[in-house]
């Protein structure tokens, strides 16, 4: 493992030059997570192993802007999330969220997981009456919210179900219906629909892509964070695609994906369009070339033994 | 917002109708109906009893030691409504009730703190499991030296196995929270009181249930083992006396009893338990 004296040589190649814009609502800034792994202490060298979980990142995101992370697992995109949700403090490095470190619970902020993290003993409203619980609404006002937003994603008449008599689409529905409820101005998305049936997974992706493409308080739409490890689905939605490496998790390819918007309507037919497909190819030499070619190496090099 | 492409499990399928036209021909064999299973059932009670009694009055086994289903019906009918029995059945159901209401309580309380405090835990958590070990009936005659032949000595004893197993219940119901929830209620921004009201405590309930129900029946071990060691009345206490006076059939007829209270209060659980837990039904 190198050691890392001076901050910011190394791999900022990657990341475009932030020219004369506004300053981004988020950044990251020499970020690197280290997580200790007990070791199970049959061996000496098994102590005190340590996970790199994130190298060198660097990346700075505008206000309104789609960024999908994507990445196998183990390299680092979730725990990026976590760091803006407040979860994780980064080992060293700073992250900035609208030029703060990231605190919990943070009330502009929508998480969702790629498990629906529903509340079982409550329905789907009150489910989704939750996070306007914590943010002061009215009974009233809540009841209203929440029946809108069950509505928004295609479960009217659901509102009184329970999780287990739901479909995992259906509580993945409830899910964002929850997410969005509270209108929050940043989107952090950890693979939800990753657990879906394919078709179930277009139908959601659409949906969502048209709830944020129409939702543009005055001048600009919400900022979406979206971890995914399908390269497609980043393409399909996203603005700006950051592909991802593990073993130590860093940023590989940034890259704008300058498709047409809005795209909802179009999701279906946009991935047999010759340019999509172009980008796509060119993400997925980045993505699997580089893991095929030192992936083994690289597994190694990121767990380090310290003695 | 139109197209739903899922379905919910409640939904009626045609599907489902589908499924059953195409195998008509699979009808349960005779005994796999219901119908065998409980005539099968009371049956073998039927011929239990048969036999018990052909057996007794042959004298195949000694009837002064092992009674006999008649017998036992005769003492239930004479026995039961007794002003005796009614005073041993207040006495043994009330301190059953009461250790019951403090044990689960406490318990329960106690199990939350271990759970949500890693301190209390760190301090008193190790001697949960050494303390849960100890026989308790063993401490009876302790109990009953030092709070004499009351019903706090029964209630103390019947306490002290309920208030652990509660105790140990409720502290791993904590524990088992599902971590995903606790992460979306934190981010979700749910503190203390609201994140134990809304989040902790409902996820424990069924876990906390099945202890109950489990206690309940360890409530009543307790109080009549005390009984049984030394007491001026109760259920424990007429069997010891019945038992060594040879009235057999008596003695059958409180177990019977002790019985019936047991499923009941098991039945009240259910129902309750069905109340409270709509939430778990597919």
């Amino acid at each position: 493992m190198t050691s890392r004296t001076e901050a910011g040589t190394a791999v900022q190649a990657a990341t475009p030059a932030p020219a004369a814009r506004p300053a981004p609502l988020i950044s990251f800034r020499d970020v690197r997570q280290v997580f200790r792994l007990s070791g199970k202490g049959d061996g000496s060298a098994a102590r005190n192993r340590e996970l790199v979980a994130l190298q060198d990142v660097n990346v700075d995101i505008q206000a309104g802007q789609f960024v999908a992370l994507v990445g196998a697992s183990g390299c680092g995109k979730t725990t990026m999330l976590n760091m803006l949700a407040g979860l994780v403090e980064p080992t060293h490095g700073e992250v900035l969220l609208d030029g703060r470190a990231p605190r919990l619970p943070n009330m502009d902020i929508g998480y969702m997981f790629a498990r629906d993290a529903l509340l079982p003993w409550r329905t789907a409203r009150k489910n989704v009456e939750l996070p306007l619980e914590t943010r002061g609404w009215g009974r009233k006002e809540r009841r209203e919210r929440a029946e809108e937003m069950l509505e928004l994603v295609g479960l009217k008449g659901r509102e009184s179900q329970y999780r287990l008599q739901l479909s995992q689409g259906m509580r993945q529905r409830v899910a964002l219906a929850r997410t969005l409820a509270p209108d929050p101005s940043l989107l952090l998305m950890d693979e939800p629909f990753a657990a879906l049936d394919a078709r179930t997974k277009l139908t959601l992706q659409a949906e969502f892509l048209r709830i944020w493409e129409n939702n543009q308080n005055g001048d600009r739409r919400k900022t979406v964070i979206f971890v995914t490890h399908d390269l497609q689905e980043a393409v399909l939605l996203a603005d700006r695609v950051i592909v991802m490496l593990p073993h130590p998790g860093r940023i590989a390819e940034d890259r704008v994906i300058d498709l047409p918007r809005p795209r909802a309507e179009l999701l279906g037919e946009l991935q047999f369009t010759k340019e999509f497909q172009d980008i796509t190819h060119g993400l997925f030499e980045r993505l699997e070339g580089a893991i095929g070619d030192r992936g083994a190496d690289a597994a190694k090099q990121g767990e380090t033994t310290t003695p | 917002m139109t197209t739903i492409t899922e379905t919910a499990r409640p939904v009626p399928q045609p599907a489902a109708q589908d499924k059953s036209a195409e195998r008509p021909a699979k009808r349960p064999k005779f005994w796999q109906t219901r119908a065998f299973i409980i005539t099968a059932r009371l049956v073998i009670c039927a011929a239990f009893l048969v036999l018990w009694e052909v057996a007794s009055r042959r004298e195949w086994v000694d009837p002064m030691l092992f009674g006999n289903p008649t017998g036992v019906w005769t003492a239930m009918v004479e026995y039961l409504p007794s002003e005796r029995s009614l005073a041993s059945l207040e006495a043994t159901g009330g301190a059953v009730g009461v250790s019951f209401v403090i044990g689960s309580v406490s318990g329960t309380l106690a199990g939350l703190v271990l759970g949500l405090s890693p301190v209390v835990n760190g301090v008193f958590g190790p001697f949960l499991a050494p303390i849960n070990s100890v026989p308790r009936i063993a401490l009876a005659p302790l109990f009953i030296a030092w709070f004499g032949l009351t019903m706090t000595s029964k209630v103390v004893l019947a306490v002290s196995i309920v208030f652990f197993i509660l105790a140990e219940n409720a502290r791993s119901a904590v524990w088992s929270v599902d971590a995903d929830l606790m992460t979306m209620a934190r981010v979700v921004g749910l503190k203390r009181a609201a994140l134990l009201w809304k989040v902790v405590l409902p996820s424990a309930v069924p876990t906390m249930f099945a202890g109950l129900r489990l206690t309940f029946t360890y409530a009543l071990l307790g109080v009549v083992a005390s009984e049984m060691v030394a007491a001026t009345g109760g259920l424990g206490q007429d069997i010891v006396l019945y038992s060594s006076s040879y009235q057999i059939n008596t003695v059958f007829a409180i177990l019977v009893e002790l019985m019936v209270i047991a499923v009941v209060v098991n039945w009240i659980f259910n129902l309750v338990e069905r109340r409270l837990l709509v939430w778990q039904e597919t």
